[in-house]
């Protein structure tokens, strides 16, 4: 996905080439929606599998729409904790929506086929609502890809769309092919949710101490599930972030943060995206 | 699942999804702030990667979904696209599990009669756990189950065990506390003629 990002970073280059452009969105917006789509599948097979009831993840894919959070309250769930720690699991993550949605806010309110370069945002209300619904991890990556209004909006719709309509699709899809395999163990799909999270974390942990945080954090919550209820190790995990909230009083600690900081990036919402949602 | 779980999880994301371009022009995220949603988002999705690769229950998965994992992570280290991660990630744990690396590390025709303890596994994979479990243990089996139920195991838990275990052997400790029965139930207390079922089916 990541790469799919690279490549057409640098194909948009001149605005008269629209044909050009708009295959290269299309190209790049199906190769997210199929690796969403595989994960989508394991993730319906996979709560079917675990005897939740089939309509949980279609429900919750419709109305949540946001594949991490809804893998991480899931698998909460599977590995038996209770309803509170799965939502707070997902809704933690999903605070990084808000920070996307004011990146996103100008082409939320427009559909991709208002002519002009402003759209007319806010006349039909409904289709704010939607596109607020439809901001994920990579939609803004492939909004913020763009500078041009129009061609944010288009990047923004055609991508957010389309992900809606196969995510939801590929759960449907992953909820039958769950229902009618009974011996999923022997596929590895409950390898596939461990895999997708880590993918999705990786791109963050080149900064330092969001590593450091995150290391501990699992190692904590590794060593904690043994003895802890099911879905309290996870967020026990958060402790982790207690590792990068230093004192910073004493001069050689302020310098020692500072250094550490510069060659650490802030994880920019194109750069958390890089792995994908679902 | 309960429905109204899925209900409040939704209505909150929607609400960061909403507010940001409800409020867009009149507050700004200050750098502090999103650094903090972006390392804890990072530590809850490693977190979770690891718990839900390492353990199943309260216990160790077995090598065979940690392999594909961890297989999946160094290809999505290397930028290898998603799909093929995905892919892998499932096809190395099956493959391993196609294998007979089932559950246990003992290989061979072990793993397909029944693993030995998950608890010791656990044990033997992360030392520091292990020890200290095993002197908790230790000390329960010396002293008797009446020093009651020291180990904060859920009563969901308590009352579904994970594994098999044979019925019937009307000790108080099992009943009280579930890992000295797993422990037991796996020393020796199995009928030698029926394997117990694949436990752990592979749930996360």
């Amino acid at each position: 996905m990541a790469g799919a990002a690279g490549t057409a970073g640098t194909a948009g280059a001149a605005g008269t080439a629209g044909d050009a452009d708009r295959r290269v969105l299309r190209r790049d917006v199906a190769l997210v929606c199929l690796a969403d789509g595989i994960v989508g599948v394991s993730f319906g097979a996979t709560a079917v599998a675990g005897h939740l009831h089939w309509w949980v993840p279609i429900v919750m894919s419709l109305l949540v729409f946001a594949g991490g959070s809804q893998i991480a309250a899931v698998g909460v769930v599977l590995a038996g904790g209770g309803a509170f720690a799965a939502v707070a699991a997902g809704a933690v993550l999903n605070t990084r929506l808000f920070p996307y949605g004011l990146a996103v806010a100008d082409v939320t309110s427009a559909s991709p086929g208002a002519s002009g370069s402003s759209g007319v945002p806010g006349k039909r209300w409904w289709l704010r609502l939607f596109g607020a619904q439809v901001v994920t991890d990579e939609s803004v990556a492939f909004a913020l890809r763009h500078t041009d209004p129009a061609r944010r909006r288009a990047a923004f719709w055609t991508c957010g769309v389309s992900l809606f309509i196969v995510w939801n699709a590929a759960v449907l899809l992953g909820v039958l092919a769950g229902s009618a395999v009974r011996n999923t163990a022997a596929f590895g799909l409950d390898a596939t949710f461990p895999a997708v999270l880590l993918a999705l974390a990786l791109p963050t942990l080149s900064d330092r101490r969001t590593r450091t945080a995150a290391l501990s954090g699992a190692t904590v919550a590794v060593a904690l599930t043994p003895v802890l209820p099911a879905g309290l190790p996870v967020l026990a995990a958060l402790g982790g972030l207690a590792t990068i909230w230093r004192p910073r009083r004493r001069p050689a600690r302020a310098s020692d943060a500072e250094t550490s900081r510069s060659p650490g990036r802030r994880p920019a919402p194109a750069e958390l995206s890089a792995g994908g949602d679902r | 699942m309960p429905f109204i779980a899925i209900a409040a999880l939704a209505a909150i994301t929607y609400t960061f999804r909403i507010a940001g371009p409800l409020l867009a022009g009149r507050v700004t995220v200050p750098d502090s702030a999103q650094r903090l949603f972006a390392s804890a988002a990072a530590v809850l999705l490693v977190a979770l990667a690891a718990t839900s690769a390492l353990t199943t229950g309260h216990d160790f998965a077995g090598w065979a979904r940690p392999a594909g994992v961890l297989v999946a992570g160094v290809l999505a280290a290397r930028r290898v696209p998603f799909p093929v991660v995905v892919l892998a990630a499932a096809s190395v744990t099956a493959l391993l599990r196609l294998a007979g690396i089932h559950l246990s590390r003992t290989a061979g025709a072990d793993s397909r009669s029944g693993p030995p303890s998950s608890q010791v596994r656990f044990a033997r994979f992360i030392p520091t756990v292990g020890r200290v479990q095993h002197r908790i243990l230790k000390s329960v089996d010396r002293n008797g189950p009446q020093r009651g139920h020291f180990y904060p195991l859920s009563s969901k838990t308590a009352s579904k065990p994970l594994r098999p275990v044979t019925s019937g052997t009307g000790d108080e400790a099992d009943t009280r506390c579930s890992l000295g029965r797993r422990i037991r139930a796996d020393s020796g207390r199995r009928p030698a003629g029926s394997p117990p079922k694949s436990e752990f089916p592979w749930l996360l």
